[in-house]
């Protein structure tokens, strides 16, 4: 309890000294042979499709063990629903900025904001459907909702995959992925540093941002939860 | 005004390498995500402080769960 109490003033610390670090180094390595300065926008883009990555996933793992928990541990399974809430949004804003660091990266380097290829546009279905995700949350209430909300993250995360592979099964503006995606994939080593450190602190930040927003659904929760008891005992 | 000027003489820019357009797009790139992304954290902060309960005695151990009380 108390590493946690700790953490909780010591994680913005490392969060922002990080995240300043990380742009001090994307502004200062040497430019890219290639693109020149511009291909510095990699060092912003690849980080947010990791934290993409990593949010979508955090919400399929905490919608799983809602649908599992949610008759066994309320405790748990409220908890879960809570996380998986914080993760999709972030996750939704993270796919955005992926999306708009690609298209001004694009129309800098290829000379057009988009193309309707299959990467961009199974990306720009990915996103639609985490909003989708949102809206149903936002519109409907309700253990139900909870329930549907959860095999609904399911369905949305098998676009990740699909997303990562686009560029191998079919024939693709988008470059190779950066990670895992073959020997001609990759980005410079040279550069490779920048991309770490930056990857790193938008993740920090994923994570406190993501830790603010669960907290903040816990507390409705709460809420909630206290006023349907209010409303029982007024029935009773 | 002068913090746009500000902003793109902190971005390296190079005219034998780059285009005005190129430099452009970096700034524009890098100054969106952290508007964005502040702008979340205002939200979610927002969100979180609205949110606080009036009476902080309220702890969640006292209180049953909502499947117990529906069932």
């Amino acid at each position: 309890m108390h590493l946690f109490r700790t953490l909780r003033w010591v994680w913005p610390l490392i969060t922002i000294a990080l995240l300043g670090y990380g742009l001090h180094v994307a502004l200062t390595v040497p430019p890219d042979a290639d693109q020149g300065n511009v291909g510095r926008i990699f060092y912003y883009h690849v980080p947010t499709w990791v934290a993409t990555s990593v949010c979508f996933l955090t919400n399929l793992i905490c919608s799983v063990i809602y649908l599992v928990a949610r008759t066994r541990s309320a405790k748990l399974a409220m908890r879960m629903d809570a996380l998986a809430v914080s993760s999709a949004e972030m996750g939704v804003v993270f796919c955005f900025l992926g999306m708009a660091t690609g298209s001004l990266w694009g129309r800098a380097v290829w000379g057009i904001w988009w193309t309707w290829d299959a990467r961009l546009t199974s990306t720009l279905v990915l996103w639609l459907i985490y909003i989708s995700y949102l809206m149903l949350r936002h519109f409907v209430s309700g253990d139900a909702m909870r329930t549907l909300a959860a095999v609904v993250a399911i369905f949305a995360y098998c676009d990740v995959p699909l997303v990562y592979m686009a560029t191998r099964w079919w024939r693709t503006q988008h470059p190779a992925p950066v990670f895992f995606g073959g020997p001609d994939a990759g980005v410079a080593p040279n550069l490779m540093p920048a991309v770490r450190w930056n990857i790193v602190a938008w993740l920090a930040w994923g994570a406190l941002v993501v830790a603010i927003r669960y907290a903040a659904e816990r507390r409705r929760q709460l809420r909630d939860r206290e006023v349907a008891i209010q409303t029982l005992e007024a029935v009773v | 005004m002068i913090l746009v000027s500000l902003l793109t003489s902190i971005f390296p820019y190079d005219a034998k390498i780059d285009s005005p357009l190129d430099h452009q797009h970096l700034v524009i790139a890098y100054c969106i995500t952290w508007t964005v992304q502040l702008g979340y954290l205002l939200y979610v902060c927002r969100k979180w402080y609205s949110g606080r309960p009036p009476d902080r005695q309220t702890e969640e151990s006292n209180l049953p769960a909502v499947s117990s009380m529906t069932e």
